[in-house]
C-alpha cells in the first residue's frame, strides 16, 4: 500500500522540485514564473490541439525511448537512435518518392521500409560489436554523425525538392501522409503504432522465451552462457529491433507530421528518448506516460518561448532537472534519508 | 528537521504555483494570455492621442540563437526596434527553432492572433509558402528568400549575391597567389548564392583567380572555421572571406595567426582581427525594422522584393589593420564604383559574362 | 611533401588539444569505474567559467583554475548523486549534458553575453602552452596510473571494487578523487576552447566533443597513451575532411565531413579485439555489510 503511493508520490515530487528550481530561476532573470507555467501548461494541454501536439510530439519520443529501452534490456546502451531514425526516415521517402502503388499500400511499405532501415543501421552496430568488439556506445555516436551528414547529402543532392533550394525532399501526396484520427487536429495514425509497439515489447520481454531469453544477456552474460542462450544472437537481435523501431520512429516522423524528409529532423528527438526510457524505467507503461510528460514539456516549452520573453533553455534547463531529480528519487531518498537520520539521533 | 520544513514548504510553493496554473491556463488559450503576459511594462495602454498598436503582435521566428551576435540577434533586435516606434505594439520571438518545428511553430503565431509573421532564413520559406495560404489575414516576412508569394508573404533577399562580388573583387585585388577561399556554413541557399558573388567578383577583375569553398558545416563551433582556413592555406590561399555565422570569428582569427589575409563580410569583421581589412556589410537589420514597420504600416509589398546597396542594406567599412594601406588606391576606387553602380540599380551579375 | 606532412600533423595537434584534455579527465573517471557520458556538460561549464574569469581576471590562467574548480565540483556532484544514490550513469551523463546546456546558455543570456575573454594562454614554438601542457598530462596519467599506488588502487577500483574494500581502502573516497580529477579535467579542456582558441564562449560551442573524448578513450583501451592515439585518429579524419574539401575532392562536403567520425569507427574496430572495459565500469558499488 505505501510502496504504491510512493510510487506515484516520487516522481511528481521530483517534478515539481524541478519546477520549483526552475521558477527560482525565471525569477533571476527578471521574469514571472506564473505566468510562465501557466503558458507551458496550456501550451501542452490547453485545447484539443494543443493535446494532439503533444501526443505527436509523444509518439516520435515514446518510439525512440522504446529503441533505447530494447537495447537496454539486454544489456546494450543505444545512443543511436537518433542516427536510425534519420536512416529510417530516409527510407521511407525513398518509397513514397519511388514507389508507384495505391497511397495506403505505399505507406505501409513505407513504414516497414522505415523500420528495417533503422533495424540494418542498429544491426551494423551489432554486427560491430560481436564481430570486432568495438562498443556500442561510440560506434551509436559516430553513426549518428555519419546518418546526419548522409541525410543532408541526400536532401540537398539527389532526392532534394527540384523547386526548392531548401535541404529538404518535395512535398509528399496526401494520399502518402497518414490519417489524421482526431478531426481538426494533427494526431495520426502513428500514435496508434506506438501503443501497439509498446503492448508488443510487453509481450515480448515477459511472455516469450526469446524475450526471457534476451533479459537474462541483459542481466548477467555469463549465466546467459551457462543457460546456452547466445550472448551474440541477443546482442544482434536486440540491436535489429532497437534499430528497428528507431526507424519506425524516423518513419513515422516523415509521413506522419512532416510530409518529406528534411535535415536535422531527428536532432535531439535522440536524447530526449533516453530520457523518456529512463524516466519510464525501461517498461512499457512507464514509457508511455514519460513520453507524454516530455512531449509536453516540448511543446509547452515551445508555446513559453513563443509566447513569453522566457529563453528555451529555462526550458531545456527544466526538462534536464526533472530528469536528474527522478533519477535521485528526491522524496525517498533524501526525505526518507532525513527521517532515518532522525531515527538515528533518537537512539543514539 | 530544518530540511524538511524547507522541502515542505517548497512543496507549498510549488503547489500554489500549480493551482494557479490550473485556474486561470483552463479558461483561456495559451497565445492570448502569452501574448499579454509578455508585454512590456508601460507598453500597453500608455499612448495618449497616438494611435495605439496593441492589436500589433509580432512573432519572430529564428534558427539560431537570439544573442548569436550575428544573423538571428539582427532580426531579433530589428523586430524590437521597429515595434518600439509603435506604442503598444508586441514582439515574441522564437529560437534554435528545428526544422519539425517550422510550421506548427508558424500556426501557432497565426493561430495565436499575431498580425505578423517574420520567418528569418530561406529555410522557412516552404512553410510561410504553405501557411501563409491559410491566413490571408495576416501579413508573413520570409527574410533571406529567393521568392515571394501573392497576396500576403513578402520574400526579402538582401542581396546576397552583391554581397560576394564585392567581397570576391576585394579579395581578387589583394590576392597574389591568385587562389581565395571562402569559408561558409551549410550549402544552404543564401550562402550558396553568396559563394556564386564571390567566384563571379574575382573573376571580374582576375578570370584567373581560383576561388576555393570549404564548408564547416556548423554556424556556432569556431574551431572548425579554423581548421578550414588552415586546409585553406595548404592549398596556397592567401586570402580568405567568410559567411558563417559565429563560426566566422575563428576564420578571422585563424588568419591572423597564420598571416593571411581577410575579407569580413556580413558584420564589421575588421573588429575581429588584423589581418581583415576591409569588411562588406550586409545589414539585414535594417532591411528587417524597415520591412517590418512597412507591414505595422499597412504598405508593405508582397512577392519579392530585394534590398541592397540602394536600400542601404549593403555598404563597405573603412580599410583597416595591418593590410589597411595593401591595396592602390586606384583598386580603392574601383571597389568603391562597383559599390556605386549597385547602389544606382546595376544589377552585378550583369557585369560578368 | 614532407613540410605539408609536417604542417598537417601540426594542424591536427594543435587542434585536437581541447578534446586531449577532455578525454584525459574522462579517462580518469572511467578507470576507477564510473562511466562520464556527461562530459559534453562538464566541458560546456567550463567554456562559459574560462571565459568570465579570465575577462574579469584578465588572466587565462586562472580562467582556467576557475573552469576546473567549477567543473570539478560538477564532477564531484556528478559523483556524489552516482555513489551516494547509485543513479544509472549513462543516463545521469545524458541528463548533465541537458544540465550543462541548459544552465550555460541561460546564464550567458542573463549576464555575460558577448564577453570576450580578452587575453589569451602564451605559445611556445608555434603551438599553446596549453598543448605541452596536455601531453606531459598523458605522461604524468601513466606514470601515475602504472607506477603509483594511487594509480594502482584507481585501477583496482574500476576492475573489483570489492577486493579494493576488503584490504581497507574506500572504494567512494577513490572514486570521488576521480571524479573531482576527471570534471576538472574536462573543464579545463572547455575553458581552452573558448579562451585559448576562440577568446569568447559561444552557445553549445562544444559540438559533441565530449562524446569523441569518450570514444577516443574506450578506443585506447582505457590507457593515456591508447586514449592520445584516439583523439589522434579522430583528429586525423577532422584535418583530412578539411583539406579535402579544399583539395577539390569530386564528392560531395557531407561525406568529407563525415570523415573524421568514419575513420573512428574503422579504427575501432580494428584495434578493438580483446580490448576489455573495466569490469566494475558502470557498475554501482555497493558496500556489503
Amino acid at each position: 500500500m505505501i510502496k504504491k503511493s510512493s510510487k506515484v508520490l516520487e516522481p511528481i515530487t521530483s517534478i515539481l522540485l524541478a519546477f520549483l528550481v526552475g521558477s527560482l530561476v525565471i525569477v533571476l532573470i527578471g521574469e514571472d514564473p506564473l505566468s510562465t507555467f501557466r503558458v507551458m501548461f496550456s501550451g501542452a494541454f490547453g485545447s484539443s490541439v494543443n493535446i494532439s501536439n503533444t501526443l505527436v510530439k509523444t509518439t516520435t519520443l515514446t518510439l525512440s525511448g522504446l529503441s533505447y529501452a530494447f537495447a537496454f534490456r539486454c544489456g546494450l546502451i543505444n545512443i543511436g537512435a537518433e542516427g536510425q531514425m534519420y536512416i529510417g526516415a530516409l527510407s521511407a521517402s525513398v518509397v513514397v518518392l519511388f514507389m508507384p502503388g495505391p497511397g495506403f499500400l505505399v505507406v505501409i511499405l513505407a513504414l516497414l521500409a522505415g523500420f528495417l532501415g533503422g533495424a540494418i543501421w542498429g544491426l551494423l552496430v551489432g554486427v560491430l560489436k560481436v564481430r570486432f568488439g568495438a562498443n556500442e556506445v561510440i560506434t551509436t555516436v559516430m553513426l549518428n554523425y555519419a546518418a546526419q551528414y548522409l541525410i543532408q547529402w541526400a536532401v540537398c543532392g539527389p532526392i532534394q525538392d527540384p523547386n526548392s533550394n531548401a535541404a529538404q525532399t518535395v512535398m509528399f501526396e496526401d494520399t502518402y501522409w497518414m490519417h489524421y484520427i482526431l478531426p481538426g487536429t494533427k494526431l495520426h495514425t502513428g500514435f496508434l503504432l506506438m501503443i501497439l509497439s509498446l503492448v508488443f515489447f510487453g509481450i515480448f520481454l515477459w511472455k516469450t522465451a526469446p524475450g526471457f531469453g534476451m533479459q537474462i544477456v541483459g542481466q548477467n552474460n555469463q549465466a546467459a552462457a551457462y543457460a546456452g542462450i547466445s550472448v551474440q544472437k541477443n546482442t544482434l537481435m536486440a540491436m535489429f529491433m532497437a534499430g528497428g523501431f528507431a526507424g519506425l520512429a524516423g518513419a513515422i516522423e516523415v509521413l506522419g507530421v512532416q510530409h518529406r524528409l528534411l535535415k536535422g529532423m531527428a536532432s535531439n528527438f535522440g536524447f530526449d528518448g533516453i530520457a523518456v526510457a529512463l524516466l519510464g524505467a525501461n517498461h512499457p507503461v512507464g514509457m508511455f506516460l514519460s513520453g507524454i510528460l516530455l512531449g509536453a514539456m516540448k511543446s509547452g516549452g515551445n508555446a513559453v518561448q513563443m509566447f513569453t520573453r522566457v529563453p528555451s533553455s529555462v526550458v531545456d534547463l527544466i526538462r534536464a532537472l526533472v530528469i536528474v531529480f527522478v533519477l535521485i528519487n528526491v522524496l525517498s531518498k533524501v526525505l526518507l534519508q532525513v527521517k532515518k537520520e532522525k531515527g538515528a539521533t533518537i537512539h543514539g | 528537521m530544518k530540511k524538511v520544513f524547507a522541502l515542505a514548504l517548497s512543496l507549498m510553493m510549488v503547489v500554489s504555483l500549480l493551482a494557479g496554473c490550473g485556474g486561470s491556463g483552463g479558461s483561456s488559450n495559451p497565445p492570448a494570455s502569452g501574448g499579454g503576459d509578455a508585454q512590456q511594462p508601460g507598453d500597453a495602454q500608455t499612448s495618449s492621442g497616438d494611435t495605439d498598436y496593441s492589436n500589433v503582435k509580432i512573432g519572430l521566428m529564428l534558427s539560431g540563437s537570439a544573442n548569436d551576435g550575428g544573423w538571428s540577434q539582427m532580426a531579433a533586435d530589428a523586430a524590437n526596434a521597429a515595434a518600439e516606434k509603435y506604442p503598444g505594439a508586441t514582439v515574441n520571438y522564437s529560437e534554435s527553432i528545428p526544422a519539425t518545428d517550422f510550421e506548427s511553430t508558424m500556426r501557432g503565431y497565426a493561430d495565436a492572433g499575431y498580425t505578423i509573421i517574420v520567418s528569418h532564413g530561406a529555410e522557412f520559406l516552404d512553410a510561410a509558402k504553405l501557411v501563409s495560404q491559410e491566413y490571408p489575414d495576416i501579413t508573413f516576412i520570409c527574410t533571406s528568400a529567393q521568392s515571394g508569394q501573392e497576396p500576403n508573404l513578402t520574400g526579402i533577399d538582401f542581396a546576397t549575391f552583391q554581397l560576394g562580388f564585392l567581397n570576391g573583387v576585394a579579395c581578387a585585388m589583394a590576392t597574389e597567389t591568385k587562389k581565395i577561399g571562402a569559408v561558409g556554413s551549410n550549402e544552404i541557399d543564401s550562402i550558396i548564392a553568396w559563394a556564386d558573388g564571390v567566384r563571379a567578383g574575382a573573376q571580374y577583375v582576375d578570370p584567373e583567380c581560383e576561388v576555393i569553398t570549404v564548408y564547416t558545416g556548423s554556424y556556432d563551433d569556431a574551431l572548425k572555421a579554423k581548421q578550414a582556413v588552415d586546409a585553406l592555406q595548404q592549398q596556397g590561399v592567401d586570402i580568405v572571406t567568410q559567411n558563417a555565422d559565429a563560426c566566422g570569428v575563428g576564420a578571422v582569427q585563424e588568419c591572423d595567426a597564420l598571416g593571411l589575409m581577410n575579407v569580413g563580410a556580413v558584420s564589421d569583421q575588421t573588429l575581429l582581427g588584423e589581418s581583415c581589412f576591409i569588411s562588406v556589410i550586409q545589414d539585414a537589420q535594417l532591411g528587417i525594422e524597415v520591412a517590418v514597420e512597412q507591414a505595422i504600416e499597412g504598405t508593405v509589398e508582397p512577392g519579392f522584393v530585394s534590398m541592397g546597396a540602394s536600400a542601404g542594406v549593403i555598404t563597405l567599412t573603412d580599410y583597416a589593420g595591418k593590410y589597411a594601406d595593401l591595396l592602390t588606391d586606384e583598386e580603392k576606387t574601383t571597389l568603391q564604383n562597383l559599390w556605386q553602380q549597385s547602389y544606382d540599380g546595376v544589377d552585378l551579375e550583369t557585369l560578368v559574362k | 611533401m614532407a613540410d605539408s606532412i609536417i604542417s598537417f600533423l601540426a594542424a591536427m595537434i594543435r587542434y585536437s588539444t581541447p578534446l586531449l584534455f577532455v578525454a584525459l579527465g574522462v579517462l580518469v573517471m572511467e578507470v576507477s569505474g564510473i562511466v562520464n557520458m556527461g562530459a559534453e556538460g562538464m566541458m560546456i561549464i567550463g567554456c562559459l567559467t574560462g571565459v568570465v574569469v579570465t575577462h574579469h581576471l584578465n588572466n587565462a590562467w586562472l580562467g582556467g583554475l576557475a573552469a576546473m574548480l567549477v567543473a570539478g565540483l560538477f564532477g564531484l556532484l556528478f559523483g556524489a548523486l552516482v555513489l551516494e544514490f547509485r543513479i544509472n550513469q549513462t543516463v545521469l551523463g545524458v541528463a548533465f549534458n541537458l544540465v550543462g546546456a541548459g544552465l550555460t546558455t541561460t546564464l550567458n543570456r542573463a549576464f555575460f553575453d558577448g564577453m570576450n575573454a580578452g587575453t589569451t594562454y602564451g605559445s611556445f614554438l608555434g603551438f599553446p602552452i596549453p598543448t605541452y601542457i596536455a601531453i606531459g598530462l598523458v605522461i604524468l596519467a601513466w606514470v601515475a596510473m602504472y607506477k603509483m599506488k594511487i594509480g594502482v588502487q584507481m585501477r583496482s577500483v574500476g576492475e573489483n571494487p570489492v577486493v579494493v574494500e576488503s584490504v581497507g581502502i574506500s572504494v567512494k573516497k577513490l572514486r570521488y578523487i576521480a571524479c573531482a580529477a576527471g570534471g576538472a579535467l574536462v573543464g579545463f579542456g572547455g575553458a581552452f576552447l573558448s579562451t585559448g582558441i576562440l577568446s569568447q564562449f559561444t552557445e553549445n560551442m562544444t559540438d559533441g566533443r565530449g562524446f569523441i573524448a569518450l570514444a577516443a578513450v574506450t578506443f585506447g583501451k582505457y590507457t593515456p597513451f591508447g586514449t592520445l592515439g584516439g583523439v589522434l585518429v579522430f583528429g586525423i579524419g577532422e584535418t583530412l575532411s578539411y583539406r579535402l574539401q579544399a583539395g577539390g575532392g569530386a564528392f560531395p562536403y557531407e561525406f568529407a565531413l563525415m570523415l573524421p567520425y568514419i575513420l573512428t569507427v574503422l579504427a575501432l574496430c580494428a584495434f578493438s579485439r580483446n580490448a576489455k572495459d573495466p569490469a566494475a565500469l558502470g557498475v554501482p558499488y555497493v558496500k556489503s555489510h
